[in-house]
């Protein structure tokens, strides 16, 4: 085949030219048949992608219904958009299911639905604290405000509710307060320096963007990830207690084995552990678990005797109080979101081609070697190198670099990777 | 003159009309008018808004649209788009409010409104600054039906994409535009576009191995 490889980004984003990058690939594609020919089969491909997602993506607003009904919305919906979307839920769900980019965009609803109701919360509840109205000039301002102005907007009208507090007429009032909230302040300080700390629960929060492995009290371990929260009591192990851990966000739990039991809340699910490592997620409206070895039972909290049982590379989610029964998934996809690779008795077949998605670079490996299978971890920020080497010596490898078709943003200086058997 | 020609006129007279008129005439609510609860428009001002009554309607508008506006500003920065978003989303509220038979639904009914304009936003309906030409001008290669005989077929090219680029090309043909997908996903635009590129070379190399080409 001709390469039309200098014009190959022109086609991968053949929608998404200017009109002049547009015009020149049409002049290009009216002299190169190969191009020409790349372009009919990446048409066919995607049109191909469209008709896999079928009419989740042909009717955008019908997908977006049924997000919001999956997701405990439905009072967001009029009858007879609630009686469509309980026509069309079983095809849509099985059409979710096999495709990750709904997947994605479903996430991204459910986020800003839950942000809107966050945001639909704060606004009224600040209003209403206010003594008095807005001003109707204010309130029916047209002018664009980003939601850090507005908040400026609001904080003076706080301010201004006390203003009238400490005019002069009441200025020994004042005080009096001040005193007695000075005196507040030293006796707080006093307990907090001198009082033994014992806390009866110990909370872990993360940030955004922030990443945390926290080591429980019985030798487990948690990845934390962002916007996650867990809390803890620390005295539990001394006790003999069950250890109860509440937790919401997203975690990656190793958790020991150990004679006691481990039990993991979340604000709809109780996950009753022995020895096992897992991922889970909370929404609003349901947590997500995906065991990746040992075993684990899944529960409403409120009937933790029942559950569904879990093994390694199962899935459960519970929607609505109830447990979804346990389906199979790969692992390593389902726990793309931890930041690692998260292996269990993968086959080097499904680990090459992910290693080299994300790292850009071609890894080939013998034939011999493709149902070989790994169990480990590494985090997505390891060097390519690092992590080959391991996997080669788990399943008696040699790593050689080059050799292979490179591409042309290789990470590995325009090299590829291929992995021999030793044996 | 359509049923929904029809809404949007009145809707937008109403708009004018307050502007016009209510801003030095009428009192404006406060945010909360019903403080007692986690109600923060008054039901009954909602009943007469689906009632008809444009003036409990424009009450509503007048609490909705800061609210409305600060959101979609947290979400896509000061645009210019931000008035049209918060204009459509009242409009949906408009049009949905015979079927609003709870007033306590008031929120799920905004929400859903916001979230169908913010929709539309991701998928490139709102940005004619962002217009391409590119599927009008090579719509005639791009439609075209692969040659008979070529040597591959689109299902097997699809089990050739990486979770990712399957993820990203999915989200485009959605309708997503790539900056939203970044966004949403967590990469940067170029890397979205590198896994799209990254898709379509190993295609070409799935192409070259089983020996097509027409050249």
């Amino acid at each position: 085949m001709s390469a039309p490889f200098e014009h190959i980004d022109a086609i991968a984003l053949y929608r998404d030219l200017t009109p002049e990058r547009a015009m020149e690939l049409q002049d290009i594609l009216a002299s190169d048949p190969a191009a020409a020919a790349l372009l009919r089969e990446w048409c066919a491909v995607r049109a191909l992608l469209v008709r896999e997602m079928g009419e989740a993506s042909a009717d955008p607003e019908q997908f977006v219904l049924f997000v919001l009904h999956e997701y405990g919305r439905a009072a967001a919906l009029t009858d007879s958009e609630r009686m469509r979307v309980e026509e069309i839920t079983p095809a849509f769900r099985q059409i979710l299911a096999g495709s990750p980019g709904l997947e994605a965009i479903a996430s991204d609803i459910r986020r800003d639905m839950q942000d809107f109701e966050a945001h639909w919360a704060a606004w009224f509840a600040e209003a209403s604290v206010r003594e008095a109205p807005a001003s109707p000039r204010a309130s029916s301002s047209r002018s664009i405000r980003s939601s850090r102005s507005a908040r400026r907007d609001r904080i003076p009208a706080r301010i201004s509710r006390r203003v009238p507090a400490q005019a002069p007429s009441s200025r020994r009032r004042v005080l009096q307060a001040g005193i007695g909230v000075a005196a507040a302040a030293v006796l707080a300080t006093l307990v907090f320096f001198l009082l033994p700390a014992s806390p009866d629960t110990v909370t872990v929060e993360t940030t955004a963007a922030e990443v945390r492995t926290i080591e429980l009290p019985d030798g487990s371990s948690v990845r934390l990830l962002g916007d996650s929260r867990l809390t803890y009591s620390p005295g539990a192990m001394d006790s003999d207690e069950t250890l109860r851990v509440e937790f919401e966000g997203r975690a990656l739990f190793d958790i020991i084995p150990s004679p006691e039991r481990f039990l993991l809340v979340t604000p709809d699910a109780q996950v009753t552990v022995l020895s096992t490592s897992f991922g889970a997620r909370t929404f609003e409206d349901g947590t997500e678990v995906v065991l990746v070895e040992g075993s684990l039972r899944m529960s409403t909290r409120q009937a933790p005797d029942r559950g569904v049982l879990l093994a390694p590379g199962q899935m459960s989610r519970m929607m609505a109080g109830v447990p979804s029964e346990p389906v199979s998934v790969r692992v390593h996809e389902r726990l793309a979101w931890t930041g690692l690779f998260v292996f269990h008795a993968t086959p080097v077949r499904d680990i090459l081609p992910m290693l080299s998605g994300h790292y850009g670079v071609d890894i080939s490996a013998d034939e011999t070697l493709l149902d070989e299978r790994v169990t480990g971890r590494f985090t997505q920020d390891e060097s390519l190198a690092g992590t080959l080497d391991i996997v080669a010596l788990a399943i008696g490898a040699a790593v050689e670099q080059g050799g292979v078709e490179s591409r042309a943003e290789s990470e590995a200086d325009g090299k590829g990777y291929h992995l021999t058997s030793l044996r | 003159m359509s049923r929904q020609k029809f809404d949007n006129l009145r809707f937008r007279s109403i708009l004018i009309f307050r502007l016009l008129f209510r801003l030095a005439v009428l009192p404006a609510p406060s945010r909360n008018s019903d403080l007692s609860g986690n109600r923060p428009i008054d039901p009954a001002l909602v009943r007469q808004a689906r009632d008809g009554d444009e003036a409990a309607f424009e009450a509503i508008v007048r609490l909705l649209d800061p609210m409305l506006r600060a959101w979609f500003v947290s979400r896509i920065g000061q645009r210019a788009e931000v008035d049209d978003l918060v204009q459509n989303t009242l409009l949906r509220l408009y049009r949905s409010l015979p079927d609003l038979h709870d007033p306590d639904r008031l929120q799920a009914f905004v929400m859903k409104a916001a979230v169908f304009e913010t929709q539309d936003y991701y998928r490139g309906r709102y940005g004619s600054r962002e217009r391409l030409a590119g599927p009008d001008v090579l719509s005639a290669w791009s439609e075209a039906a692969p040659e008979a005989g070529m040597r591959i077929d689109a299902e097997r090219a699809l089990g050739l994409l990486s979770e990712k680029a399957r993820t990203i090309l999915e989200m485009r043909e959605y309708g997503y535009r790539y900056a939203e997908i970044a966004r949403s996903l967590d990469m940067t635009e170029a890397a979205v576009k590198m896994q799209v590129k990254r898709a379509l070379r190993k295609l070409r190399k799935a192409l070259g191995e089983s020996g097509g080409g027409n050249a």
